[in-house]
C-alpha cells in the first residue's frame, strides 16, 4: 500500500502553490520555478515547471510530504503520480484569472478520482485585488460536481490562512477527529 | 519482459526529463527510458509546443531519417513517415500506445534495412547506431510507482532544483485574518452556559434569545433594507453610525473590538439608553440611504470591514452560545456551506462542527455528543450561520441515528491514518 502522507496543492499558474507551501513548511521548500518560456509568461515572471516540495514534521519522526502540482498543461501526467498516497486536494484558485470558473471545472474533472476517494477544500486568492466572483458563486458552482467543500479567501502568504485551510481539508475527511 | 524502449528527449530542460523519467517508470511501466545520447537512443521524444520544438523535429529527421519520434503537442498532428503522435497533455494509456506503435516501427524499418542490405551491393551511407547491440542492454531496474522524495534523487541526475526563499509571513491587516477563540477565550468573553436537557422544556426555553432586542436585529434589518433596494444604507444610532454597502459586500464602522464586544452583549436599548419601542424616541434610530458624496467619503476608509463577517461576528458575540428565536432545537440542522473561515471570528471546534454539519443534517444536541463538546459551541456557531443564511432546518424524521456513518470509510478502516490526521492538526494549530 502506498504511503499516506501526502497533501497535494494543485491550481493554474500564479495562484500561489508555491507560496502556500512555502507557508507551512518546516523546511525552506523546495522549488523548481524556472523562466516561463511560453503562455504563462504574461501572468507570472516565473512559473513551476515540475513541481514544489515541503515538508511538516511531525512529532515522532513522521514527514508529511507538501507538493505542488507543475502549472502548465505539458506535466498534468504528473498529477497521478503525485495523488499516489494524498491524504487530500488543495485546490487554489487566483480570482484575478479570466474565468476562475473554468480554471475550477479542469481541476475539478482532472483530479475527480482522487477527490471522491479523498477529500478537497478550495482557496481564492486575489479576492483582495479582484473581489468577485464571490465565494457563494464558487459554492454555486461546485454544486454542479455534487461537492460540498470548504471554500475560503486566503492569502497564500499568510501561514494562518493556509493552516485553516488545510485544517479545513482534515475535517472535512472526518469532522470527529479531535486534536489530542 | 520487455526491454525498455531507449528514448532521447530533445528540447527540454533538465527538469522535465526528469519528469519523464519518473513518468516512464511508473505510469509507463518502465516500458521506456531516457537515454542521454542520440546514439543511445532508440527512438527520440520531442516536445513540438515549445519555442523550438518544430525546428528540432525538422532537423533531427533530417538527421536522423530512419529513427522514429515520438511527437507531443497540444494540437492534433498527423504523423508522417517514421513519427508517432501524443496529444497533450501525456496520459500513460497513449503513451504506452506511443511506444508500442514506436516499437513496431523500428522493427518494420529493421527488417526493411536488412532486405536492403542483403540485396544491394553498392556501399551504404553510414550505419545507422547499433540498435540491435545497444537494445540488449538493458536500464530497466524496477521502479516504484510513487514519486520519490527530490531529497533522495539520485545524485547523477538531480532535479535542477533550487531553494526559494520562504514566503513572506507578515499577517496581513487585522480585520481581514481569522481570529479564533480557543475555549478559555470564548469563557471569558461570552460566558459559561451548562449543557441543557432538551427533553427540559424550561432548560429549552432559556436557551432561545431574541436578535430584535440587540443590537445585532437593527443590524440584520438594515442589511434586508440594503439588499432589497441594491442601495447603501446607513443605520444611524445615538450609539454609532453602520453603514451597509450591499453592492460591495462591506460594511463601514468606527467601532474597535471591545466595543463592538459590549454593544452586543446587552440588550440595545440598554446601550444608548433610550426605549426604542417609544415612538418618541425612534428618530434616534434611523436608517437612510447614502448619498453619493457620503459613500465617496467612506470607500477608501480602513474602517471598512467584510460584511459576511461583521454579521457573523456579531451574531456569535450577541447569541453567547444561545439560539436565535424561530430556529426548532428538536429537528436537524444542516450547513449548507462551509463560511469563509480565514475571514471570520471562529468559536472553539468551528471546523469540527462545520464538517458535521455540511455531511449530514442532526440535532445540534446530537452533533455536541458526537464531537465531544459543549453544547454552548454548537449554538454558537449555528447562531452565526444562521445569520448568514448557511442552515437549513430538516424534519426530525430524517435524524442522524437511522442513517448510516458519511465518513470516510478509508478513515474509518484505518485507526493508523486518523492517528496520522491528529498529529497534522496538532502540528498545524501552532501556525
Amino acid at each position: 500500500m502506498s504511503q499516506y502522507n501526502k497533501i497535494i496543492f494543485t491550481g493554474p499558474v500564479g495562484a500561489g502553490k508555491t507560496t502556500a507551501i512555502a507557508s507551512i513548511s518546516d523546511i525552506p521548500p523546495v522549488s523548481t520555478d524556472a523562466s516561463a518560456t511560453d503562455m504563462t509568461k504574461e501572468r507570472k515572471a516565473s512559473t513551476t515547471v515540475a513541481l514544489d516540495y515541503g515538508i511538516m514534521n511531525l512529532p515522532g519522526g513522521e514527514k508529511i510530504h507538501l507538493y505542488g502540482t507543475p502549472g502548465q498543461e505539458r506535466f498534468d501526467f504528473m498529477w497521478d503520480i503525485l495523488t499516489n498516497g494524498g491524504i487530500g486536494l488543495v485546490l487554489l484558485l487566483d480570482n484575478t484569472r479570466a474565468d476562475p470558473f473554468q480554471d475550477l471545472k479542469f481541476f475539478i474533472q482532472k483530479f475527480r478520482e482522487f477527490i471522491d476517494a479523498t477529500c478537497i477544500v478550495i482557496g481564492v486568492t486575489q479576492m483582495d485585488l479582484s473581489p468577485k466572483p464571490v465565494l457563494e458563486e464558487y459554492h454555486k458552482q461546485m454544486e454542479q460536481f455534487g461537492l460540498k467543500p470548504p471554500i475560503f479567501e486566503v492569502d497564500a502568504r499568510s501561514k494562518t490562512d493556509v493552516s485553516l485551510l488545510v485544517q479545513a481539508l482534515l475535517y472535512a475527511i472526518d469532522p470527529v477527529l479531535e486534536e489530542k | 519482459m520487455t526491454t525498455p524502449l531507449r528514448l532521447a528527449v530533445l528540447g527540454l530542460d533538465t527538469r522535465a526529463q526528469n519528469l519523464f523519467r519518473m513518468f516512464f517508470r511508473g505510469p509507463c511501466l518502465n516500458q521506456a527510458v531516457i537515454v542521454d545520447h542520440d546514439n543511445d537512443a532508440e527512438a527520440f521524444l520531442i516536445d513540438l509546443d515549445t519555442q523550438n520544438g518544430a525546428k528540432l523535429f525538422a532537423l533531427q529527421r533530417e538527421k536522423y531519417p530512419n529513427r522514429v519520434i515520438i511527437v507531443l503537442s497540444l494540437k492534433d498532428q498527423t504523423p508522417i513517415g517514421a513519427t508517432v503522435f501524443v496529444k497533450k497533455p501525456a496520459q500513460a494509456q497513449s503513451m504506452l500506445s506511443a511506444i508500442e506503435k514506436t516499437r513496431a516501427l523500428i522493427k518494420e524499418m529493421d527488417t526493411q534495412q536488412a532486405l536492403q542490405t542483403r540485396f544491394k551491393r553498392a556501399p551504404e551511407p553510414p550505419p545507422p547506431p547499433p540498435l540491435e547491440t545497444s537494445r540488449r542492454r538493458t536500464d530497466n531496474k524496477p521502479a516504484p510507482a510513487e514519486l520519490p522524495e527530490p531529497a533522495t534523487q539520485p545524485a547523477d541526475a538531480p532535479p535542477a532544483m533550487k531553494v526559494v526563499a520562504r514566503a513572506d509571513k507578515e499577517e496581513m491587516a487585522t480585520h481581514k485574518v481569522a481570529m479564533l477563540l480557543d475555549e478559555q477565550s470564548f469563557k471569558s468573553y461570552l460566558g459559561y452556559r451548562e449543557d441543557i436537557d432538551p427533553a427540559n422544556p424550561a432548560q429549552l426555553a432559556s436557551v432561545y434569545y431574541d436578535p430584535k432586542e440587540f443590537l445585532q436585529g437593527h443590524i440584520q434589518s438594515a442589511c434586508k433594507i440594503a439588499f432589497a433596494r441594491n442601495h447603501p444604507i446607513r443605520l444611524e444610532t445615538p450609539w454609532k453610525s453602520i453603514t451597509i454597502l450591499p453592492e460591495q459586500g462591506l460594511v463601514h464602522i468606527v467601532a474597535d473590538e471591545a466595543q463592538i464586544r459590549a454593544a452586543c452583549g446587552i440588550p440595545f436599548r440598554s446601550i444608548i439608553g433610550i426605549d426604542v419601542d417609544s415612538p418618541s424616541q425612534q428618530q434616534r434610530v434611523s436608517i437612510k440611504p447614502l448619498t453619493k458624496s457620503e459613500f465617496e467619503e467612506i470607500s477608501d476608509s480602513p474602517h471598512l470591514v467584510r460584511l459576511d463577517a461583521f454579521l457573523w461576528k456579531i451574531a456569535l458575540l450577541t447569541s453567547k452560545g444561545r439560539i436565535p428565536q424561530g430556529l426548532d432545537l428538536q429537528q436537524a440542522f444542516h450547513l449548507k456551506n462551509w463560511p469563509s473561515m480565514t475571514r471570520m471570528l471562529l468559536p472553539p471546534q468551528a471546523m469540527r462542527i462545520a464538517g458535521l454539519l455540511t455531511q449530514q443534517p442532526q440535532t445540534l444536541f446530537a452533533a455536541a455528543a458526537k464531537l465531544g463538546i459543549r453544547q454552548q459551541y454548537v449554538f454558537a456557531f449555528i447562531s452565526a450561520a444562521h445569520a448568514l443564511g448557511l442552515t437549513e432546518q430538516k424534519p426530525v424524521v430524517i435524524e442522524v441515528e437511522e442513517k448510516p456513518e458519511p465518513e470516510k470509510p478509508a478513515i474509518q478502516a484505518h485507526p493508523e491514518r486518523k492517528s496520522l490526521l491528529k498529529k497534522i492538526l496538532n502540528r498545524l494549530k501552532f501556525f
